[in-house]
């Protein structure tokens, strides 16, 4: 069988999300293939609400109709991915698209090893809406013979605070611990994610934003900035820079391929005036990244 | 044609268009052809063709009608061949020629053109070869469209469906040798179908059988939905796999030596999420096929049809 992709996959919560006052979904895949899995991809989608045509995660692990938004945690094997709880807003990535997924694609090579499990937790919070809409869990593999290098992902995330579209100055810090290598290895970090999420509860869409269920929030983008440093003081923006900016407006990803060494971390400021005039959109900005750790 | 930039070549671009008409009508239509002086190589040197681009326009003829949602391209089913050798096994949707791009959104083509006399819908399909074909002067492609769908509304009348092709490549430079064997793109699909009467269906015996006489490494499977309606009949396009609240339909894919997907039946929303792709290659060998069925557990007023293309490539000599 070695050579032919291989789904695993599983129904989550269905249901209303209003309140989300839920108990998390935890699921386990276990390869019981007899090979190694890459892993391509982990997906959480949403079937079902008001539009079918939003059938996976409109926005940015938001979903726009309801305004819930998912957590995930992720194990592969005995290894963390994620370090606890990463909003999905902060750390799902695709390449070419033009809007963001409702999945994490692994550019490089992971793998699970015959007989390891991979664990995804989910949770849901902040539901307004009453749409009712299905989850599901998914991870797209490929059987493949051992590889020379087991390599697992890193994915870690911050959710900042909720803010209207015209709520003036603000400035926030993400804590030291979040983007930080804690493992005894360098960590190669392919990309710094970052979004600014505009959902639920909105009648009107922000002047020059996409209408309801879209979370690109383009004036938002010129008018929050991002800051960045290493732990060694070393400035990865030179000045506060805008979303837009940074983070390609399409990917909304910095593609950055350095490598974090162990006990590393990089700190970010996210600051800005919301000043925009009409809407009732809500904004939170998300911080996280993608890399990658080998481990045998 | 081509000219030097200090010590390169840079390669002239080509693009070989070519548009048909189809009538709308309920059922299989008759075969459009396309122009085949249009997409051959006239030059005196060869070309490569590193795309191919699939446009499809119809005007509903209902003034503002924002509701409609009759689809370009969703009845559209395309039979192309290069020379003398089928790039498609038969006549294959449309919707499965390449995965569903975001930006070539259905709702996105319809708001393109609207005014007190119709509105226009337009889709597109765009595939990257990951090898370019090799096209010697004289070299074309032939290409035909249909149209099928089970049955249509005369409450939303259609104009004809506008069907273009685009083959887009280069010159190629003077000095470059003339390839042996080429690796050229093939297409098989089968479209399955879920009518309300039915709660559950499962289907497949011989459709995604590999027809040609070597091996197909199959680098996606792409799968697209489309919904009919028997009341208010629309051919549109779902450009989703049925909804998980309403059709959950469950896929079982087994593998040509027998494998399934996963050890369970895969939900479709979880096999084709977004771009209504899967990756990872194998290879199908000759006269093998890849077993297909789908299981929807329940039904909605409407009824489905569901395609599912294994694309891929094969070596062959042109």
């Amino acid at each position: 069988m070695a050579g032919y992709p291989y789904i695993m996959q599983s129904a989550l919560f269905s249901g209303s999300v209003v309140g989300s006052v839920l108990a998390p979904d935890e699921r386990v895949f276990r390869n019981t293939t007899p090979y190694y899995l890459r892993v391509h991809r982990i997906s959480v989608h949403a079937a079902g609400g008001d539009d079918t045509r939003y059938e996976t995660l409109q926005g940015t692990g938001v979903v726009a109709v309801t305004g819930v938004r998912l957590s995930w945690a992720i194990r592969f094997g005995h290894t963390e991915v994620t370090s606890g709880w990463a909003p999905m807003a902060a750390t799902t990535w695709r390449a070419n698209v033009d809007e963001p997924a409702p999945a994490v694609y692994f550019s490089q090579p992971v793998y699970l090893a015959p007989g390891d499990r991979l664990d995804v937790k989910v949770k849901y919070e902040g539901g307004i809406a009453s749409a009712s809409p299905a989850f599901f869990l998914s991870a797209h593999c490929s059987a493949v013979d051992r590889p020379d290098a087991i390599r697992v992902p890193a994915l870690y995330g911050w959710e900042g605070g909720e803010r209207s579209a015209n709520s003036g100055e603000f400035s926030e810090e993400v804590p030291v611990g979040t983007l930080y290598n804690e493992f005894d290895e360098a960590m190669h970090i392919e990309r710094i994610i970052g979004r600014l999420a505009l959902f639920g509860g909105f009648s009107t869409p922000p002047s020059g934003g996409d209408p309801a269920g879209s979370a690109r929030a383009y004036q938002a983008i010129r008018q929050v900035f991002a800051d960045m440093e290493l732990h060694d003081g070393s400035k990865i923006t030179r000045d506060p820079t805008p979303f837009g900016a940074l983070f390609d407006l399409a990917r909304q990803s910095w593609l950055t391929n350095f490598s974090l060494p162990s006990k590393g971390y990089i700190k970010t400021t996210v600051s800005g005036n919301l000043v925009q005039t009409n809407g009732t959109a809500l904004f939170r900005p998300y911080i996280g990244l993608l890399g990658y750790r080998t481990i045998g | 044609m081509a000219f030097n930039v200090s010590s390169q070549v840079v390669a002239t671009p080509i693009t070989l268009r070519a548009a048909a008409a189809l009538p709308i009508a309920a059922g299989v239509t008759v075969p459009v052809s396309f122009d085949m002086t249009k997409l051959q190589n006239t030059l005196r040197v060869p070309i490569e063709i590193t795309e191919m681009l699939v446009t499809s326009r119809v005007n509903l003829l209902v003034a503002n009608v924002l509701q409609a949602n009759a689809e370009a391209g969703s009845a559209v089913e395309l039979n192309v061949r290069v020379v003398d050798r089928s790039l498609t096994q038969g006549f294959v949707p449309f919707g499965v020629i390449a995965p569903w791009d975001v930006n070539e959104d259905e709702v996105w083509a319809k708001t393109i053109q609207a005014n007190s006399s119709f509105w226009t819908s337009r889709v597109q399909r765009r595939v990257i070869f990951s090898a370019p074909i090799r096209l010697r002067p004289g070299m074309g492609f032939s290409v035909a469209a249909r149209r099928n769908v089970p049955a249509l509304t005369t409450a939303v009348p259609l104009s004809a469906e506008t069907v273009s092709i685009a083959f887009i490549g280069r010159v190629v430079p003077g000095s470059s040798l003339q390839p042996t064997a080429q690796d050229l793109p093939y297409w098989i699909a089968a479209t399955l179908n879920a009518p309300t009467t039915l709660n559950t269906i499962s289907t497949v015996e011989n459709d995604l059988k590999n027809g040609l006489d070597s091996p197909l490494s199959v680098s996606r499977v792409i799968s697209h939905a489309r919904k009919y309606d028997e009341v208010s009949v629309y051919a549109t396009s779902h450009n989703s796999t049925p909804s998980g609240n309403d059709e959950d339909a469950l896929m079982t894919l087994r593998w040509p030596n027998g494998d399934l997907i996963n050890d369970t039946p895969v939900y479709m929303q979880s096999a084709f999420i977004r771009e209504h792709a899967m990756s990872g290659s194998f290879s199908l060998p000759a006269a093998s096929r890849v077993n297909l069925s789908l299981e929807y557990k329940s039904a909605r007023s409407f009824n489905w049809l569901t395609s599912i293309a294994l694309f891929g490539t094969r070596r062959e000599v042109l």
